[in-house]
């Protein structure tokens, strides 16, 4: 019910987005110095340290990955306006000529409100049903014998 | 003891990103982790600075996302190289060819 109710009232998904991308690195990053025998805790610090100002590139993200959604905002709103005045033409326009203008914006209206809730319900099942691994392929990262990896090194982190 | 190194310039981790996933769709960490090894000492990228890169290369259109399982069965997100971001791909390449070809010039021209 929460779902639909964030579907229909456009709230942004791309913070949560955003969230779960960045969590998803730390700890994986974090996963891979553990795997090397370094302590949970140091794990996640290392992978933190490494990844860096995490609220700062979350917002950078969000403003990025907001343009589409503000877009759809726009589109919706003019197809919404376009539906409204039809239906004023066609409730007090008298003549035929108006009367067919109002038709028109109508259908344009309703057709493209349409369109943008498809889109959005298609792009909400897709982003709910998880998919079959892409062929990922990450080569093992190369730890030497204080824990470090190469990254670590070039950053002189002793 | 810290190695030369240099930091990244500006548009150069978008091409990287661009061949990184000409390969195969990759999610985040995997691109992060493949730039990492391929350049080793020699550029420093930051992990963090990939993403903002990453969305502003989709709102471009050069690379598509999607939300897949990773090989640890999370969910993660996936991006993969559009026809646009392939052709910018080779855009991209020529030119940073000729510019680094300009500049090995002027450096053994003295």
């Amino acid at each position: 019910m929460k779902s639909l109710q964030d579907l229909f009232r456009r709230k942004p998904t791309i913070e949560t987005e955003v969230d779960e991308e960045l969590t998803f690195h730390i700890d994986m990053q974090a996963g891979d110095y553990e795997s090397q025998g370094i302590s949970r805790e140091r794990s996640r610090t290392m992978a933190e340290s490494r990844f860096g100002n995490v609220s700062q590139i979350k917002k950078e993200c969000v403003r990025i990955g907001s343009g589409n959604t503000f877009l759809i905002w726009i589109l919706d709103a003019v197809f919404m306006m376009s539906l409204v005045m039809g239906l004023l033409l066609r409730l007090i326009g008298f003549e035929m000529h108006v009367n067919r203008v109002g038709d028109v914006m109508m259908m344009i209206g309703g057709l493209g409100i349409l369109l943008v809730y498809a889109k959005q319900c298609g792009a909400y099942v897709f982003h709910s049903t998880p998919r079959k691994p892409l062929g990922l392929n990450t080569p093992p990262i190369a730890f030497d014998d204080k824990g470090r990896t190469p990254f670590d090194r070039v950053r002189g982190d002793d | 003891m810290r190695t030369n190194r240099t930091d990244i310039m500006q548009g150069t981790l978008e091409l990287l990103i661009l061949k990184t996933l000409s390969r195969e769709p990759m999610h985040g960490y995997g691109i992060a982790q493949r730039i990492h090894q391929t350049v080793d000492d020699l550029l420093k990228v930051e992990d963090g600075s990939l993403y903002p890169a990453l969305y502003r290369m989709e709102a471009r259109g050069w690379i598509a996302s999607e939300w897949g399982a990773s090989e640890n069965n999370r969910r993660a997100k996936f991006y993969k190289l559009t026809r646009a971001g392939r052709t910018q791909l080779d855009a991209q390449s020529v030119n940073w060819e000729r510019v680094s070809r300009a500049v090995m010039r002027v450096l053994g021209a003295t």
